[in-house]
């Protein structure tokens, strides 16, 4: 194995064939995926991004294209111009009505999604945060100058925003998470925390009463199990695929046996398969599904097994001639 | 984020406009960053880019996102001033002044900055083609097929300087990775 075919691996460049070469080499040795994860780290780690003052950059270019369109100097008034001066009309307006709001709230706000869908905002400081069905962030009105601070009960989406004078902290009831400006998902379930990195580098530590402990880091791709009970915090680089469905309808399968894949999408698009030869656990599937029909879906698997499935009455028949799923 | 790219796409209306400027702006002038080693520069380059697209905004037809279009546009534009010289010579001085600058900082914020600055040293001392090939790779998220084409290359070339490239970043930056690999509990989760 070289690094040649790691990389393309990391990238997403590899071939069919390639990419079950590499799975195959992973599932080897826990040194091979740990050879993985140090690239995959190092890749991580070459993330460049600096602040910039994208404020003042704006006022400059407004400027700029202003001087431009009006040169007599400002007895024409052009669309920045106007716009400006509407935003501060009914700024002036707005901070007067969040003054008296937050006299009665505390300074804090509180997103709880409701039972049945997802809800999203965004935050003072631009970070965007989906949260799931059920699930609540709490969160000041405007941010302090030392850290962004909020809190999150349940699960949601978090694509926060590059401050490296502020750390992000979502804290939970027995862990924290803390970033610069990433995005990440975050699920508490019962005495558990569930982090998945989707771009950045993320720390995850447990909190025992109010005394933190060492931080263990994420990068894309890699998943964060911590345990309340006993405080340790586990590494795993096997996701569930549905981990990002309620988020952007994404579902990710690697060499996932097909039984499994049916019965991800049994469970997100509420329908039932059913099928009758052993052989379909030999199926594998690799492939990522972003917001597609079902049928879409289904006639990739298909395609991909040279299978049919068919629906006949309120199922899905999955039905193979030979009894068995063709080489891809 | 590529899922909330969809709102961005309308340029050529102000609220577009301003939008795409400022969910793009710091990603590009990082990115041009890389190329010139100046943080003046980059963001001019990024402004000028603005600037002419908003001039253009009715009349340009952009193939693809966006957001590759800038991509592209700030790398080609940022070859053009390596090209012509005009940071080389200043390239020198102006790393002794950041070298200064650096002592200044605060013990906490100077950690992180030996990280980025090893790590964007270590890139800009990987040869001038591989280097662009990694920055296409990494910044602009083209895959091999796309930066074969753009450069006149061969696939297996790209796929030889990318393996490279990691593997050259790797010894560089062997002392900076933690060695959180030795402490990995691995749990499959179920």
């Amino acid at each position: 194995m070289n690094d040649e075919l790691l990389v393309k691996y990391l990238t997403d460049n590899c071939t069919e064939a390639e990419l079950q070469e590499v799975e195959l080499w992973l599932d080897g040795s826990v040194e091979h995926q740990n050879r993985l994860d140090e690239l995959r780290k190092l890749w991580g780690y070459t993330e460049v991004e600096q602040n910039y003052d994208v404020d003042l950059a704006w006022q400059n270019l407004s400027q700029r294209i202003k001087e431009v369109e009006s040169p007599s100097g400002g007895i024409v008034r052009n669309l920045f111009a106007k716009r400006t001066s509407y935003i501060a009309a009914a700024a002036a307006v707005l901070i007067a009505a969040i003054f008296i709001t937050n006299k009665l709230t505390n300074d804090t706000k509180t997103l709880q999604a409701k039972s049945n869908a997802p809800s999203e905002t965004i935050l003072s400081d631009g970070s965007k945060i989906a949260v799931n069905a059920g699930s609540s962030i709490t969160y000041p009105r405007s941010f302090g100058s030392d850290q962004r601070l909020v809190e999150l009960v349940g699960e949601a989406f978090f694509d926060v925003e590059r401050d490296t004078e502020r750390p992000f902290i979502v804290r939970t009831k027995k862990g924290e998470v803390e970033v610069f400006g990433t995005s990440f998902k975050l699920e508490e379930k019962g005495d558990s925390l569930l982090l998945l990195v989707t771009e950045g580098i993320v720390a995850l530590r447990p909190i025992y009463d109010t005394v933190t402990t060492k931080d263990q880091m994420f990068t894309a791709g890699q998943q964060g199990f911590l345990d309340y009970r006993s405080g340790k915090i586990y590494r795993s680089i096997e996701t569930s695929a549905d981990a990002l469905f309620w988020y952007n309808q994404s579902l990710v399968f690697e060499s996932t046996p097909l039984p499994e894949v049916l019965r991800v999408l049994e469970k997100n698009y509420n329908v039932r398969f059913q099928f009758e030869f052993a052989e379909i656990k030999e199926c594998l599937l690799t492939t990522k599904f972003e917001s597609e029909r079902l049928e879409d879906i289904i006639a990739v698997i298909e395609t991909t097994f040279g299978i049919s499935i068919q629906l006949e009455k309120n199922q899905y028949q999955v039905i193979s001639d030979e009894k068995q799923c063709a080489d891809s | 984020m590529e899922s909330h790219q969809k709102q961005i796409e309308n340029i050529n209306t102000t609220e577009g406009f301003e939008r795409a400027f400022r969910e793009y702006y710091a990603a590009l002038c990082s990115y041009v960053y890389g190329f010139l080693k100046e943080n003046e520069a980059a963001e001019e380059v990024v402004q000028d880019l603005f600037f002419k697209l908003w001039q253009k905004r009715n009349s340009i037809e952009i193939q693809g996102s966006v957001k590759s279009y800038l991509y592209r546009a700030v790398r080609n534009e940022s070859l053009n001033v390596i090209k012509h010289i005009k940071i080389r010579e200043n390239y020198k001085e102006h790393n002794e002044r950041e070298r200064n600058a650096q002592e200044e900082l605060t013990s906490n914020e100077l950690e992180s900055n030996e990280t980025m600055d090893r790590v964007t040293g270590a890139i800009s001392r990987m040869p001038e083609q591989r280097q662009l090939i990694f920055r296409m790779s990494r910044f602009e998220s083209l895959k091999y097929r796309e930066i074969a084409d753009e450069l006149n290359l061969s696939i297996k070339t790209v796929e030889n300087q990318m393996g490279k490239a990691l593997a050259f970043l790797r010894k560089e930056l062997t002392d900076i990775i933690p060695t959180l690999l030795i402490l990995i509990q691995i749990l499959t989760l179920q």
